[in-house]
């Protein structure tokens, strides 16, 4: 907008003091007339054209009305206003639409013939245009003044319209015509509906034309059966010498439609008056475009089919897998088919779409306290793997709350004789080796450190050296004559049994009842084969989990599955986090992060921060990133946190505090991809009420060119004045503070809309690789 | 085996075939023809008429250019073209005072609706001005007696008359041209601002470099109803004036109209030998107007 508005409680102060004064300077001969117009004729025989009156004298307004003709001059002037308003603006939507659609030959030259009409002075006219109404016996009626008022007010609407229609997408006329639609079809159901806002226009404008005309009025009428108020106002003016304070309450109450006209339609005015300003094409973006997006929420086997069929139909195809023989049905009997089809349509292109998919299941989780934050967790995986000592995990649990974890995590190795991974699993009693007293010493410590406990367990999964297994070995799932197969050295146990699911319920639920613990990280950490009833298995899974949740409803459960074979939105309704990868690369992350937020919201997907080199990619990489990666998600620590440097370590106490004061309206607010280029990837979460945003840009490779276009947003309120700030300014690397000062560095920072800012974007400063800006954006 | 025709004979009617040439003529159709009879044979008639000597009721004389002839050496007539030109100069005050006003009331503050149609207000009164101007009593003598000691009364001096007329036709006209700004300021795309804003450009320099050049179909047509306006000027002469004193602030449609119809007149001829020639200045600037619209949507397209 422009000028730039006041802003500040001074100025806006200042403003609205301005504002008044002003007018009453602007209208100050008007306001001089009003008083007269109120001024018994008393004063003004007196002299008193400029003192306080002796008194209101509204008769003067009824002295008008009631001693002069003006009564019928008002309804002269509507008599032909009206008539010729809706003429007018009638005759040219049709007289406009024409040189506007078509490319006929004399298309320029009649257009040009209305346009000369338009601006010729019209006292040319006068000679003849009195004979003509003359001869056709209409001289000194309403119906001469507005035939020749539509004729002539035709040439200024037909400019108007034809410029306005120009405007309009011509595709729309175009596609039309391609489905065959006739032109007058065209005219009346897709351009007149458009035209509505400079209809509104013309109706304000026009009318005050008319109303005000004087000149036509003398030139085609005379008595006081036709002339209009101008006019009319004029002739009593010779009436009633002096009499100023009648001619000027003559004056108010003429004066009074247009204005009341222009009031009342102002905003469709001012829309409609565009005057062919040409508007900017959308670009395509990932903000745009029609999609549908299908997602199939079944944890177990399943097919997705996509298919032309023969007859040239398209159909798409869910469905969970039935293995051969696992439902055998009656004659005439019927199986209900397991799973949880979520389908999204939007014009807003993927970004929409994932808004959507993100809500959706953002309604299926449902957590034991839903208003309680997201809490920092703190994994000891990294730090311990099997070799489980107490001091040592106390140590980690004082470490970690001292950088602000809220849960302590107490990964595999806990149970059983779980020394490696080819032992252990399934017996799900605590390792009295490791723990002689249990594990309360340890949660009592880490509550000590105002902290939640949490565990991992993979419930699913037996070891072939295990108690579990030597007990009951036609649990694991072994078809008939065949070797079951392993997985990372471990069997699957075949919960379609009940007896086993049982079990299994049996053992968590004494540890649960045991032990303060508020979260389960449930992992699964194979596939599943020769399995004779998926979906039977599948079915049992969810059930156990239901039974779990309904014995234990404050414990959160955590759908941990590496490679992601278990996320979807029918484990969401049971479960309450996800852990999308053990990859604990911080480029891996922030890839795999933004791609899953096309389906998952924040707030549930596990995103820890892993150890400066990384033990799958074995990549270094700064802490500032690695925690800034982790800030997008559900955010932990998934590192030995003894091998922070005391610099490490500050770096990720502070992020872990802005993770807190931000995460409540970032896991509820909405989450934006945005298009970037090869070096720079960024999302942008936006709160749900629009008033604030964060962006996050990560630089991943050394930019091609020493600047890096713009940066747009998306999803933010377009007229919102989002106030900018570079959180980690102190991150820029010299060189850009040297070379290419950024607009995002400016002491104070400034303020953009959100329309500026989703299509102009912002520049960020130069940054390294391994770099990620975070920007700030608040509306007052 | 034979093909079935279609319903309706093997070709389309003469509608379906011609739908789109004839469609434009159809849409045209009405509008056109008022726009003819009432707008573009009259200035052909007018033209005509000027070259006779008519009184409007009994027999043209064919004078051939006798009206043009006597037109150069009435004073009159160089009164009022005079009084034209003045009007064309000083009316154009309206384009910048409309984009001055436009600019102040661009704000978003409650009310703001309304003090925009309040300032559109003078838009629709001219009479008042009479009043204002008005020996004794008026405002605008009161001040001037309280300034020099002697109260002007402007409509009644041959000096000022004409001055004291366009001021008074100025104020609507900026009223009309500031809305006119107001929905081009409505327009002016705000990426651009704020991209120059980010560049440094305040004040002055903005509106200079980036919201005018915006404004310039705002700009094209408040500049185009002002000269019409100035040349067409008549309302205000006729009820401030009548044209006096002693014709002194007579403009070119004023004097046709005394010509041709008032109690002076009835020469006809006379009178549209002036509208010719009004309206050759006016060609002068239609030529221009529609060549530079045209040239713009050229560009654009």
């Amino acid at each position: 907008m422009f000028p730039t508005p006041v802003t500040g409680p001074r100025a806006r102060l200042a403003y609205r003091v301005a504002l008044p004064l002003a007018l009453i300077l602007w209208l100050l001969p008007l306001l001089g007339v009003a008083v007269t117009s109120a001024r018994p004729a008393g004063d003004l025989a007196a002299g008193n054209h400029f003192g306080v009156p002796s008194h209101l004298a509204f008769e003067n307004y009824a002295a008008v009305f009631h001693d002069s003709p003006i009564g019928q001059y008002f309804l002269n002037s509507f008599k032909v206003t009206i008539p010729t308003v809706i003429g007018a603006v009638a005759l040219s939507c049709l007289t406009g639409f024409a040189p506007a659609v078509y490319g006929f030959r004399l298309n320029l030259p009649v257009f040009f013939l209305f346009v000369v009409g338009n601006f010729v002075p019209f006292q040319i006219l006068m000679v003849p245009v009195r004979n003509l109404t003359l001869n056709m016996g209409l001289y000194d009626t309403a119906t001469g003044l507005v035939l020749f008022h539509v004729a002539f007010q035709t040439g200024f609407c037909t400019l108007f319209m034809r410029n306005f229609i120009k405007a309009l997408p011509f595709e729309l006329i175009e596609s039309a015509r391609v489905e065959g639609v006739s032109e007058s079809r065209i005219f009346r159901f897709i351009v007149l509906p458009l035209m509505r806002p400079a209809i509104a226009a013309l109706l304000v404008l026009i009318f005050t034309f008319v109303w005000n005309d004087y000149f036509w009025a003398t030139v085609l009428a005379q008595g006081r059966h036709a002339l209009p108020v101008t006019a009319g106002l004029y002739a009593l003016n010779g009436q009633w010498v002096a009499a100023w304070q009648l001619v000027s309450a003559g004056s108010i109450v003429a004066a009074l439609p247009p204005v009341a006209m222009f009031f009342l339609m102002q905003r469709h005015f001012i829309a409609g008056l565009t005057l062919g300003a040409t508007k900017a094409c959308p670009r395509r973006h990932r903000d745009r475009g029609r999609g549908v997006g299908l997602h199939f929420g079944w944890s177990g086997g399943h097919r997705m089919l996509v298919e032309e069929l023969p007859n040239g139909r398209r159909q798409v195809q869910f469905g969970a897998v039935l293995a051969a023989g696992e439902v055998v049905l009656d004659p005439g009997g019927a199986t209900a088919a397991p799973g949880d089809l979520i389908a999204a349509f939007g014009d807003r292109g993927r970004n929409g779409l994932a808004n959507a998919f993100q809500a959706a299941f953002r309604r299926r989780v449902r957590f034991p306290a839903p208003g309680r934050p997201r809490p920092v967790h703190d994994n000891v995986w990294e730090a311990v793997c099997f070799d489980h000592r107490l001091d040592v995990l106390k140590d980690l649990a004082d470490r970690a709350a001292r950088m602000g974890a809220e849960r302590f995590v107490l990964d595999d190795g806990w149970f059983g004789r779980r020394d490696d991974d080819t032992s252990g699993l399934g017996d799900w009693g605590v390792d009295r080796r490791k723990y002689p007293e249990g594990l309360s010493p340890l949660i009592d410590h880490v509550e000590a450190c105002g902290m939640t406990f949490g565990l991992w367990v993979e419930p699913e999964m037996v070891s072939r050296d295990s108690d579990l297994a030597r007990s009951h070995p036609d649990w694991i799932i072994m078809p008939d004559g065949l070797v079951p197969v392993t997985g990372r050295g471990q069997h699957v146990l075949d919960l379609a049994k009940p007896e086993v699911g049982d079990a299994i319920f049996d053992r968590l639920d004494a540890l649960l009842a045991e032990y303060r613990i508020d979260y389960l990280k449930w992992d699964m950490n194979r596939d599943v084969v020769h399995d004779a009833r998926p979906t039977a298995r599948t079915l049992a899974l969810c059930a156990l989990l239901d039974r779990l949740r309904g014995a234990h409803p404050s414990v959160e459960i955590a759908s941990c599955a590496s490679g992601g074979p278990r996320i979807d939105a029918g484990i969401l309704r049971r479960t309450h986090r996800v852990w999308l990868s053990d990859s604990d690369d911080a480029h891996e992350r922030w890839r795999m992060q933004r791609t899953a937020s096309q389906f998952l919201p924040p707030g549930i997907v596990g995103s820890h921060v892993g150890p400066r080199r990384s033990h799958t990619s074995g990549r270094v990489l700064p802490m500032a990133f690695r925690a800034a990666v982790a800030v997008t998600g559900h955010m932990g620590f998934e590192m030995d946190i003894r091998e922070l440097t005391e610099e490490e370590g500050t770096m990720l106490a502070r992020y872990t505090t802005f993770y807190k004061e931000h995460r409540a309206w970032m896991h509820a607010g909405t989450q934006h991809r945005l298009a970037t280029h090869p070096d720079c990837a960024a999302t942008v979460f936006v709160s749900q009420d629009g008033a604030r945003f964060l962006a996050f840009a990560a630089t991943t490779a050394s930019p091609l060119n020493e600047t890096v276009p713009p940066l747009r947003l998306a999803g933010l309120e377009p007229d919102a004045r989002y106030r900018l700030r570079l959180l980690n300014a102190d991150e820029v690397s010299p060189r850009a503070t040297r070379h290419f000062p950024s607009p995002l560095l400016e002491p104070g920072g400034l303020a953009f809309s959100g329309q500026a800012l989703m299509t102009a974007g912002i520049v960020l400063p130069f940054a390294f690789p391994d770099a990620m800006w975070l920007v700030e954006g608040q509306a007052p | 085996m034979s093909l079935p025709t279609a319903r309706g004979g093997a070709r389309p009617g003469l509608w379906r075939r011609h739908q789109r040439t004839l469609a434009p003529w159809l849409f045209l159709a009405p509008g056109l023809f008022m726009f003819a009879v009432y707008v573009i044979l009259p200035i052909f008639q007018s033209i005509r008429i000027g070259f006779h000597d008519w009184d409007g009721i009994g027999t043209a004389t064919w004078i051939g250019i006798g009206n043009y002839v006597e037109l150069t050496g009435d004073d009159a007539f160089y009164t009022s073209l005079y009084n034209n030109v003045l009007w064309l100069v000083l009316y154009m005050l309206a384009v910048p005072a409309g984009l001055f006003m436009a600019l102040f009331l661009n704000q978003t503050v409650a009310g703001i609706r309304l003090y925009k149609a309040l300032f559109f207000f003078p838009f629709v009164v001219g009479l008042i001005f009479s009043w204002f101007y008005a020996p004794g009593f008026g405002p605008f003598y009161k001040l001037t007696g309280w300034l020099t000691g002697g109260g002007v009364a402007v409509l009644a001096d041959e000096r000022f008359v004409t001055y004291g007329i366009i001021a008074a036709g100025l104020w609507p006209q900026v009223a009309y041209c500031m809305i006119l700004y107001l929905t081009g300021l409505n327009n002016v795309s705000p990426d651009q601002i704020e991209a120059g804003r980010l560049d440094g450009a305040r004040g002055w320099r903005m509106l200079w470099h980036v919201v005018l050049p915006q404004l310039r179909p705002a700009t094209f047509i408040a500049v185009v109803v002002t000269v019409i306006g100035a040349l067409g000027s008549f309302d205000l002469v006729s009820i401030m004036t009548d044209g006096g004193p002693h014709g002194s602030s007579r403009v070119l449609s004023y004097y046709m109209y005394e010509q041709a119809l008032s109690e002076y007149g009835f020469r006809m001829g006379y009178g549209a030998a002036i509208a010719a020639v009004l309206f050759l200045i006016m060609m002068l600037f239609i030529t221009g107007f529609v060549w530079r619209m045209l040239r713009d949507e050229r560009g654009a397209g």
